[in-house]
């Protein structure tokens, strides 16, 4: 049974619809993360499962039980906000404890459970501090620390690490992961960032518009998009324009770039059907083109290459115009990857790692 | 050469603010009795003040009316400010507006248009009557006032509370109230200064049970300006001065 199911809800504010007739299903326990652009209604979602939001229409299910018309203070949910939104007028410790004295917990337990909240964030110490005299990523770790000390059956966070820099944001990434697996609490994380979603998630949800584009673990959201829109913002792509020639079974013969190739059949495609082809760029390969290109392979001119430390990136002019980004790895038996500008190269990929996508 | 520009018309400006105020202190503490020549220091128009029972009635009849309605229009204007900045309602805007009319008529209009109410309900005006009339022309600047300050902090940290399981009730009490608490403060003494200055509205809604400092003073000055009046307007502009301080300084308090 999911802990949380929201059933069809749909949202709009001043005549615009935000969230679109969604559906979706999140499990006890699972680190799921909805992830699109900005804009895309995530923060919604999420006020919606907080009861910060009413659905106008559809439901909402926490636990089982219809939670459509529970307000916020009712559900067993916390949040993490965006901007943190800590109480600027009590000190960290009375912050954390808020809700514990909400609940009318005792005093000697409210200290107990707040100082191993703290201890739990690596703010050890630092409870008696003024909110002010925090940093951004101790103010950041306050916010976890008062929603996670109510022990809520589902942990919001709304982007939380937005707003810190790279290496701090790194740093929290594992910590997020370290916590989510102590607490065992559902987390629902939101954030535009794929980077995040793919290396925090159990799940990701594919957010577009209001609606959802795709769910699934990190992986298949990767490897497998269901459309182009997922293709493309998770991750870095190619696609090409194709069209199917002839089929048999899980195969099928296509025409790339005016190169005859033979792929995967997946989805049924007819012959003559238009089709987009997916190839991440690592799964690009570029041979030299001092000879003739191979049959199944694309003449083109390196147009940059640029260095990133274990790979290198190849921006690639195919002959007809197109731009194609390669990653090549560096391999202890592979010699030296450089290519001169302007040189002209054969570009290919690996057979069966291609995802031939509807043309949309 | 600029400097001195700027401090002498400085100091211009504030000898035109400041001369006035500065000689009625000055001769409250004459000697002389109708002159405005000097004749020395004295503190005896002081010393009579108190033992003037009519003045210091209607003094007290002033701090009392000043203290209860200041108080009356903070509770209501801070709810007011609350509604208006946290609920969405229709005519949300508008009635935000009206708040700035009412703070912007004139007194006159304010106090005939209070009066003809009165009669028109068949109150008979004393206490209550200068009471409400005082506590509308305060309710405007207790709202604007604490409004601002609600307008400054982060709504989310509302959305925070509820979301930790606080009730509209806790919300007020153990967030919103202590956030804005400077802005109520200040309110208050605004309206505390404002009610105990009022001529023209009271003159017109209180009754001749019910004298009041400000209008017993004017009663008094249309005989002639008598040094026990300066002596007495020396003390009210100490105590205003002292609240619109202390207000300058909530408002100003915590904000960086
Ligand atoms: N309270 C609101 N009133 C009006 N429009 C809103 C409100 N909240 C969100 N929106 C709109 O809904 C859309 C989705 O917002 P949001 O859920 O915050 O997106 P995301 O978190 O994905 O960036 C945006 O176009 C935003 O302008
Ligand atoms: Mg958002």
């Amino acid at each position: 049974m999911p802990v949380v199911s929201l059933q069809n809800v749909s949202k709009t504010f001043e005549n615009h619809v935000v969230i679109d007739k969604l559906s979706l299903d999140v499990f006890k326990g699972e680190f799921l993360t909805l992830l699109g652009p900005s804009g895309c209604g995530k923060t919604t979602v999420l006020r919606i499962i907080a009861g910060l939001e009413t659905c106008d229409q559809g439901g909402i299910h926490i636990d089982g039980k219809d939670h459509t018309h529970v307000p916020a203070c009712d559900r067993d949910v916390n949040t993490v906000f965006q901007s943190y939104a800590l109480f600027p007028h009590m000190t960290v410790f009375d912050n954390i404890a808020f809700g514990l004295k909400l609940k009318k917990t005792k005093p000697g337990e409210i200290k107990q459970r707040v100082e191993e909240t703290l201890a739990l964030v690596k703010l050890s110490g630092l409870g008696h501090r003024r909110i002010q005299q925090l940093s951004g990523g101790q103010q950041q770790r306050v916010a976890i620390a008062r929603a996670i000390v109510n022990q809520p059956l589902i942990l919001l966070l709304d982007e939380p690490l937005s707003a810190l820099d790279y290496k701090l944001r790194k740093e929290m990434r594992l910590e997020l992961r370290q916590l989510h697996r102590k607490l065992g609490i559902t987390f629902v994380f939101v954030t535009h960032d794929q980077e995040e979603a793919l290396t925090l998630s159990d799940r990701v949800v594919v957010m577009n518009n209001g609606a959802i584009e795709q769910i699934g673990p990190p992986k298949e959201i990767y490897e497998e998009p269901l459309n182009r829109f997922v293709a493309e913002f998770v991750g870095e792509s190619n696609l090409f324009d194709a069209e199917v020639i002839k089929t048999w079974g899980e195969t099928m013969d296509i025409r790339v770039q005016g190169v005859l190739k033979t792929v995967k059949n997946r989805r049924g495609f007819q012959a003559g059907q238009r089709v987009k082809v997916l190839l991440r760029p690592e799964d690009m390969t570029v041979e030299s083109g001092k000879q003739a290109c191979l049959p199944g392979s694309f003449p083109g001119r390196v147009e940059e290459m640029i260095y990133k430390g274990t790979t290198v990136e190849l921006i690639i002019r195919l002959e007809d115009g197109k731009q194609v980004v390669v990653l090549e790895f560096f391999n202890e038996d592979a010699e030296d990857i450089s290519y001169d500008m302007g040189e002209g190269v054969c570009v290919s990929w690996i057979d069966g790692w291609e995802v031939v996508l509807p043309h949309e | 050469m600029k400097r001195w520009i700027g401090i002498s018309w400085l100091t211009a400006v504030y000898a035109f603010l400041y001369i006035p105020l500065l000689t009625l202190m000055v001769y409250s503490f004459n000697q002389a009795r109708f002159t405005t020549v000097w004749k020395g220091f004295t503190l005896k128009w002081y010393v009579k003040l108190m033992a003037n029972q009519q003045l210091l009635d209607a003094f007290f009849n002033s701090l009392t009316v000043a203290l209860v309605a200041s108080v009356i229009a903070t509770g209501i204007g801070t709810l007011g400010a609350f509604a208006v900045s946290h609920y969405r309602f229709a005519g949300r805007k508008i009635f935000f507006g009206l708040i700035y009319s009412v703070m912007m008529s004139p007194d006159i209009v304010m106090g005939i248009s209070l009066l003809m109410l009165f009669v028109l309900l068949g109150m008979e005006t004393g206490f209550l009557t200068l009471l409400l009339a005082h506590v509308t022309f305060c309710l405007p600047f207790v709202m604007v006032t604490v409004h601002a300050r609600i307008r400054g902090f982060d709504s989310m940290v509302v959305d925070a509370a509820r979301d930790l399981g606080a009730g509209e009730f806790q919300i007020f009490f153990r967030i919103i109230l202590p956030m804005i608490l400077p802005a109520v403060l200040a309110g208050w003494l605004l309206s505390f200064t404002l009610s105990l200055d009022d001529v023209i509205i009271s003159f017109f809604v209180t009754g001749p049970a019910f004298e009041i400092l400000p209008l017993k003073i004017y009663s008094m000055v249309r005989l002639g300006v008598k040094p026990e009046v300066n002596a007495l307007c020396t003390i009210l502009f100490l105590m205003t001065l002292a609240a619109v301080t202390a207000a300058h300084f909530l408002t100003k308090e915590r904000e960086q």
